[in-house]
């Protein structure tokens, strides 16, 4: 048994540093499924070299939200990743109520994106801020549907999946009401990461587009800045998802650690794969997949009170 | 010192009232009588601080000071060229309101507190109706003068014939609700706010309506055994106010009415807040209930702050533009960037966001309702830990998206109107008072914990257990991390604008719009459009007005849409109780028909009613027929 702290710090480092893979993982997939070869697994590791070195661009109607957005949004992020546990291993930095700073954490992170779309004036930014506020409003919803089943599950307040008493089965007894917050999870990251059905990432210049809309001023180290700080935002919705999924036994081992960063991964080639088997939705459906993920998450809740349990 | 306090602030006003004719002499003396006041009633604040204060009156007393003095130094500007003449009104009534909020914190009886209580509503009502030529200013000022005493006639029925604690308390949150703005009994806060001065806005949604909930907390809920029912009622009456007063907030177009809806939502967060208080302790969850309190008294610091700072701030703004109609205004941000700045650090902050203060209150409560999650003894108990949950995030999600509204309506992009354009940055006084107030908010997210470890009022029994240690280390790390995430965002500016090689850190260029140069303002999006994806998904809500003209004919000339959003409660109570009121004085006014037999047969038959009544039901007792 390892020392915690170092798992989770070296876990922590590995994040950071291999965070850009997952956009590239994604890629490959719906290449495999598109039947093409696809781009470089790498591709946005040499992107962001490229862009570091290249001369920023800033619109002449902005007032500053423009210039100052890419580096608080990022700084936003990267404290949130201070936050996070590394599959089940909780960061040594988690006090009661972790979780709830985490998201708010993104949700700054966003106010100051959406404030710089705006800045612009644009009409094309414009409306992805709007569209971007409307879905995470909603998607807010299932979110803390998905923190109460944690907390309903573990009767403690922190972003951990480890319960309260030490102790306690896992799928075995648990099985379906894990399932269930962990598609509702799933549902949140899809959309809060503008994946296919939500948002279409490689539509650039549609009137279907939701994020890429807003960042459309960005050059330069900016969309550097922006590119990065989306890959750390997928691979932290990721670790989430794995901290639901992966089983206790494996908590602060090394095997534990492995497995998180294999699932987050795997993540990945899920949502390649979903996205290449599905469309997008129509804009109107888009709320109705999300309050259904606050339904779901509820469910979780229920299953774990009623049928497996938990009432005292 | 609160004898000199008031001395000050009744010499201000009377010296005021005297020099109405000079506008200099009355605007000096009665801006300085507030702030001196202040600073004497100050003085006697700290005089009474002891350790631990235990006083719930403190938390309120704050407030008043703060914004005071905060409204004074800006009304210099904001006065100025507009309405100089009353400025000995002004100063007068202002002095009055300041003195009678503080002394209903410091009331000793019910009468003292009922006469301070009404001097208060009177006095703002003055303010409120300062620029009196303006119908809709009257309008709202008759609306708020009648709320007022609707408020006022429930709790003198409460204080003198309410007998069981269920009677008063019921009494009570009316009475007490019209002022705080609970749902249904908030309709005087949208008409109000948006119609009086800035400062005195800010001084009303920041510190006034605040004090309903003193009210509440010192003489309706004193009743241990009625916990529960105190609880749940705050617990109902803050989630409907808190969702359905965001929701209201982001249809507006009006700056200063999307504040007043704002201020319905966090006057619910704070009866969330005191109802977790209160249900905690009735069900003996001591972490539901800390949280609960602690999280709705830093809410009451906080949400004067800020929002004392965003009135003021649309203040300015009013100032700057010229108009409070958002969809005509745009690009502030270059013309007036330190109040652009700072209004929108305010409105972040107000959104709950870290590392702004708003964030520490809302985290408690969230900490309160995930209590009433890890415990769950009850039912009933769990599933409104739940609702509070869902609808807290919802309605964070929501409240960021109108203050984006705001600040991206007011301040970004291309100005919409010509006055717009030609807008400038706002004298001094009007500029760095809301800065000051930010500071403030930021001084208290740091110190937050002191606050609760030493000024938290005894009111929730357990002040030293294990709870007040987990609520004092998690303020501390919520506080650090805010730190922190100001540190980080500092070395991510200092790194692009500074370190970044000169030739890289940017060049200006137009709006790159899919290819068209030079898009112009009436290509931008408008506040309305922001928000009309929720806006629409809410429309079984808000219920909005839509008034149309279709493009018609194979040449079509001119179309037209607008779309609006009207108060529910208006709308759908109060419009419909005063209208069948009215209807039902216009059928009795038939009896009005001027023939004196008429009258005197009239007279007669009451008295013959009288005596009936006399007849039938005093006959068992003593001494009757």
């Amino acid at each position: 048994m390892a020392n915690p702290t170092v798992i989770w710090l070296s876990s922590f480092l590995l994040s950071l540093i291999l965070a850009p893979l997952l956009p590239g993982i994604v890629n490959k997939v719906k290449a495999f499924f598109a039947g093409r070869r696809g781009p470089n697994l790498f591709q946005l590791y040499f992107d962001l070299a490229k862009l570091l070195r290249k001369e920023g661009v800033f619109s002449a109607t902005a007032g500053g939200f423009l210039q100052v957005a890419p580096p608080v949004s990022l700084g936003c992020l990267l404290l949130a990743a201070l936050l996070l546990p590394h599959g089940l291993v909780r960061s040594p930095l988690g006090f009661g109520g972790d979780a709830v700073l985490f998201f708010y954490l993104l949700g700054m992170a966003r106010f100051i994106t959406v404030l710089g779309a705006l800045d612009t004036g644009s009409s094309f930014e414009g409306m992805g801020a709007s569209r971007e506020m409307q879905f995470s409003a909603l998607a807010e919803g299932a979110i803390f549907g998905v923190i109460g089943f944690i907390a309903v599950f573990t009767g403690r307040a922190g972003f951990t999946m480890l319960p309260a008493d030490g102790g306690g089965e896992w799928w075995s007894v648990h099985a379906v009401s894990l399932l269930l917050a962990a598609a509702a999870f799933f549902v949140v990251l899809m959309a809060e990461n503008c994946r296919v059905p939500f948002d279409d990432p490689e539509t650039h210049l549609e009137l279907t587009m939701i994020h890429e809309a807003m960042i459309l001023d960005y050059g330069g180290p900016d969309l550097a800045l922006i590119l990065y700080g989306a890959s750390l935002k997928l691979w932290m919705y990721a670790m989430v998802l794995m901290m639901l999924v992966l089983p206790w036994s494996i908590c602060g081992t090394w095997l534990g650690m492995g497995c998180t960063l294999g699932g987050v991964l795997l993540t990945a080639v899920v949502v390649g794969a979903v996205e290449s088997s599905m469309a997008r939705y129509r804009f109107l459906k888009v709320p109705r997949m999300l309050v259904g993920a606050l339904a779901v998450a509820l469910l979780g809740i229920f299953f774990r009170l009623v049928f497996e349990g938990g009432i005292q | 010192m609160d004898g000199v306090a008031w001395g000050i602030w009744g010499m201000g006003a009377f010296v005021a009232f005297l020099f109405s004719r000079s506008s200099s002499i009355a605007t000096g003396t009665g801006c300085v009588a507030v702030c001196a006041g202040a600073l004497a009633a100050l003085a006697g604040w700290g005089a009474r601080l002891t350790f631990p204060p235990c006083e719930v009156a403190g938390f309120f007393q704050l407030p008043i000071l703060v914004l005071a003095v905060a409204g004074a130094i800006h009304s210099l500007g904001y006065l100025k060229g507009h309405g100089e003449k009353r400025a000995g009104t002004y100063w007068g009534f202002y002095n009055i309101t300041v003195a009678a909020m503080y002394g209903v914190t410091l009331a000793g009886s019910p009468f003292q507190f009922l006469v301070l209580w009404e001097l208060m509503g009177l006095a703002s009502f003055a303010l409120v109706a300062f620029e009196r030529e303006s119908k809709e200013v009257m309008r709202a000022a008759w609306i708020y003068i009648v709320a007022c005493h609707a408020g006022a006639a429930f709790l003198i029925a409460m204080f003198f014939f309410g007998g069981t604690p269920t009677a008063v308390f019921v009494l009570g949150v009316i009475g007490f609700g019209l002022k705080i703005g609970f749902p249904l009994l908030h309709v005087w806060l949208p008409e109000a706010h948006p119609a009086a001065p800035a400062p005195v806005s800010a001084l009303m949604s920041g510190a006034m309506i605040q004090l309903g909930f003193y009210g509440l907390l010192t003489y309706c809920t004193w009743s241990l055994s009625e916990y529960a029912l105190y609880g749940w009622t705050l617990l109902g009456l803050g989630v409907i106010g808190t969702f359905g007063g965001m929701l209201f907030a982001l249809g507006q177009t009006n700056l200063k009415k999307l504040l007043a809806y704002s201020s319905i939502e966090n006057m619910g967060v704070m009866a969330i807040g005191f109802g977790f208080g209160f249900l905690g302790s009735a069900s003996g969850n001591a972490g539901m209930s800390l949280f609960g309190f602690a999280g709705a008294f830093l809410h009451l610091l906080i949400h004067a702050l800020l929002k004392g700072g965003l009135f003021l701030g649309a203040g300015s703004i009013l100032r700057a533009e010229g108009t409070l109609e958002m969809d005509r205004m745009g690009g502030l941000l270059k013309r007036a960037p330190f109040t652009g700045w700072v209004f929108a650090m305010n409105a972040a902050g107000l959104s709950g966001l870290p590392p702004f203060a708003g964030f520490l209150s809302e985290f408690l409560i969230y900490l309160a309702a995930l209590a009433g999650l890890t415990a769950p003894g009850h039912y009933g108990v769990f599933a409104m830990s739940l609702a509070v949950l869902i609808v807290l995030a919802l309605t964070g999600g929501l409240a960021a998206s109108a203050y984006v509204k705001a600040v991206g309506a007011v301040f970004l992009g291309e100005p919409r109107s010509p006055e717009a354009a030609e807008a400038h940055e706002v004298t001094a006084s009007m500029k760095w008072v809301p800065g000051a107030l930010l500071i403030l908010s930021a001084l208290l997210t740091a110190g937050a914990s002191w606050v609760i470890e030493y000024g938290f009022p005894a009111y929730c029994g357990n002040t030293a257990g294990r709870e007040m240690a987990v609520c004092i280390a998690a303020l501390r790390y919520v506080g650090v991390f805010s730190g922190l995430l100001i540190l980080l965002a500092a070395i991510g500016l200092v790194w692009r604008f500074r370190l970044v090689p000169r030739s890289r850190r940017g060049r200006v260029a137009p709006t790159w719009d899919c290819g068209y140069r030079n898009p112009s303002a009436r290509m931008e999006y408008t506040g309305t459009a922001f928000t009309q994806p929720l806006t629409d998904f809410f429309a079984g809500v808000l219920r909005p007005r839509v008034a149309e003209e279709k493009p018609e004919g194979d040449f079509p000339r001119k179309s037209s849409f607008e779309e609006w959003i009207e108060d529910g409660g208006v709308r759908f109570l109060w419009q419909p109780v005063f209208r069948a009121l009215a209807y039902l004085a216009h059928r009795i006014h038939v009896l009005q028909s001027g023939y004196l037999h008429l009258y005197i047969l009239a007279m007669v038959l009451t008295l013959l009613a009288m005596l009936l009544w006399a007849f039938l039901f005093s006959a068992g007792t003593e001494g009757g027929f």
